[in-house]
């Protein structure tokens, strides 16, 4: 016992000078993973409301619904929009993952509390998302021409 | 002038050494606990201003007595517990020999006005509707058997030495001679590890330990009395680590450093600054088992304290008496 005690007192003293693992959090940030998955954005662009999204996702979180001014397209059917339930959200990834145009990303921002659990958001982005510091720049403008060589 | 006099003791008992720093420098230890125990933990710690803001919270949040309980000892029992380790602190001597409040067996009445805490646990759990707060009684109860026979032979071991049941004599007594750290470490040792269970920390946090029981007996407290008691608490670090720096490191002597008796007040004041630096060092050491350890339980608790502060205890007595009187 008094040797496990004093491996474990020689460990403890060693971080006593050295530079502590967490920081003085509102004044200083630390840098999320790569990956992480922190606020959803749909890119009303590039979705070609395929419905993918709306299926897999274990939480009925999302939903595809008319808008209220009853717009239609070319054809004559009516326009949809994404809608999100976000309290519900449990942050899987399965939509982003899902998502043959990567139309749906989560954004890597952590700060996502609010007042009430109503004004928890998706947001939503236009055209061609700008040259982000994944890989996601020259991907998006590949799908976005395989988009307009499907229509 | 004569009215000036009168008002000293007034002073000494409220504000300086009195009760007002010893809440300012109980903040300043739970600062320098929390700060040290976060740094071996490898976390940054919190600001210097926490443990009074932490303070602030609780004094301005609603004071509330639960139904069952009995409205009288539940306001009465927090202060009488600070209180008593307020009026412990004035016998502790920070400066120098020539203290104020020194008499003859003031060594025993710190012993005895440092236990009341404890008692005041047990009140608070009795008179709580709570079962957390019963079973933390219980265990409060326990662990007194454990560190309280150990802690007052300890500190009454260099008393045996010098012949005195006066602290201020103690200190003389290490100026001339040696540090009783030196003469007696068993029973440093002893005071040190006693003291933890006295304050209830890690180990020996039994009696409130946060997984199991809540907060034990202050399970249904919040607001004034909590703030209250969690002073007590502190106060009672200060005050257990100030007496232990005061009998074993020799409180304002240092080797060297020579105290100019021609200005008591640069002499004081030098000797002060030794003793404060002393209790930090003691609360040091505290703040590092507190690291070092988890919670036992409350059977190895109490057969630990029999078996590894009981005998060496009992042995330094021994050792200390024979020597005595040869």
């Amino acid at each position: 016992m008094a040797r496990s005690v004093g491996v474990m007192l020689r460990e403890l003293l060693s971080h006593l000078f050295a530079k502590p693992a967490t920081v003085l959090y509102p004044l200083q940030r630390l840098e999320p993973p790569e990956r992480f998955r922190g606020r959803l954005i749909w890119n009303t662009d590039l979705c070609i409301r395929c419905n993918m999204c709306v299926r897999d996702c274990p939480c009925d979180v999302l939903d595809l619904v008319e808008r209220e001014d009853g717009a239609v397209d070319d054809k004559g059917k009516p326009l949809k929009d994404l809608v999100a339930i976000m309290d519900r959200c449990i942050f899987c990834g399965q939509c982003s993952w899902v998502c043959p145009k990567d139309a749906i990303r989560f954004e890597r921002v952590y700060e996502l509390a609010q007042g009430d659990r109503t004004s928890l958001k998706m947001y939503t982005e236009h055209g061609t998302p700008e040259p982000a510091p994944q890989q996601t720049a020259s991907a998006g403008e590949s799908s976005e021409t395989e988009n307009s060589g499907e229509q | 002038m004569d009215n000036a006099g009168s008002l000293m003791p007034l002073f000494y008992v409220l504000i300086f050494p009195g009760f007002a720093f010893l809440v300012a420098f109980g903040l300043l230890v739970d600062f320098f606990d929390r700060k040290v125990v976060a740094r071996l933990q490898n976390r940054q710690g919190p600001p210097w201003y926490q443990p009074l803001a932490d303070m602030i919270k609780l004094l301005g949040k609603e004071d509330i007595v639960t139904d069952h309980a009995d409205r009288g000892i539940v306001n009465a029992i927090p202060l009488f517990g600070l209180a008593a380790v307020a009026a412990a602190f004035l016998y502790v001597p920070l400066w120098n020999a020539a203290w104020p409040f020194s008499f003859t067996g003031d060594i025993i009445v710190i012993v005895y006005l440092l236990t009341i805490p404890a008692f005041v646990l047990v009140l608070l759990g009795w008179y709580s509707p709570n079962p957390f707060g019963s079973l933390g009684t219980g265990r409060v109860i326990t662990q007194l058997f454990g560190y309280e026979v150990p802690f007052t032979l300890a500190l009454l071991t260099p008393a045996i030495v010098a012949q005195s049941w006066r602290l201020t004599d103690l200190l003389t007594y290490q100026a001339t001679h040696f540090w009783f750290i030196l003469t007696t470490p068993i029973a440093f040792y002893v005071a040190v590890v006693a003291l933890v269970g006295k304050l209830e920390r890690i180990p020996f946090d039994i009696p409130h330990a946060e997984t199991e029981i809540v907060e034990g007996p202050m399970t249904e407290y919040t607001g004034r009395k909590l703030a209250l008691l969690k002073m007590m608490f502190q106060t009672e670090m200060v005050v257990g680590s100030a007496l232990i720096a005061v009998i074993f490191l020799g409180g304002p002597h240092l080797p060297g450093v020579t105290i100019p008796i021609a200005s008591p007040l640069i002499g004081g004041l030098i000797g002060f600054i030794i003793t404060v630096v002393k209790t930090l060092l003691i609360v040091f050491v505290l703040s590092v088992i507190k690291a070092l350890f988890s919670r036992l339980r409350i059977e190895q608790m109490v057969s630990w304290c029999l078996n590894w502060l009981a005998i060496p205890i009992l042995v330094q007595v021994l050792i200390v008496v024979v020597i005595a009187s040869r």
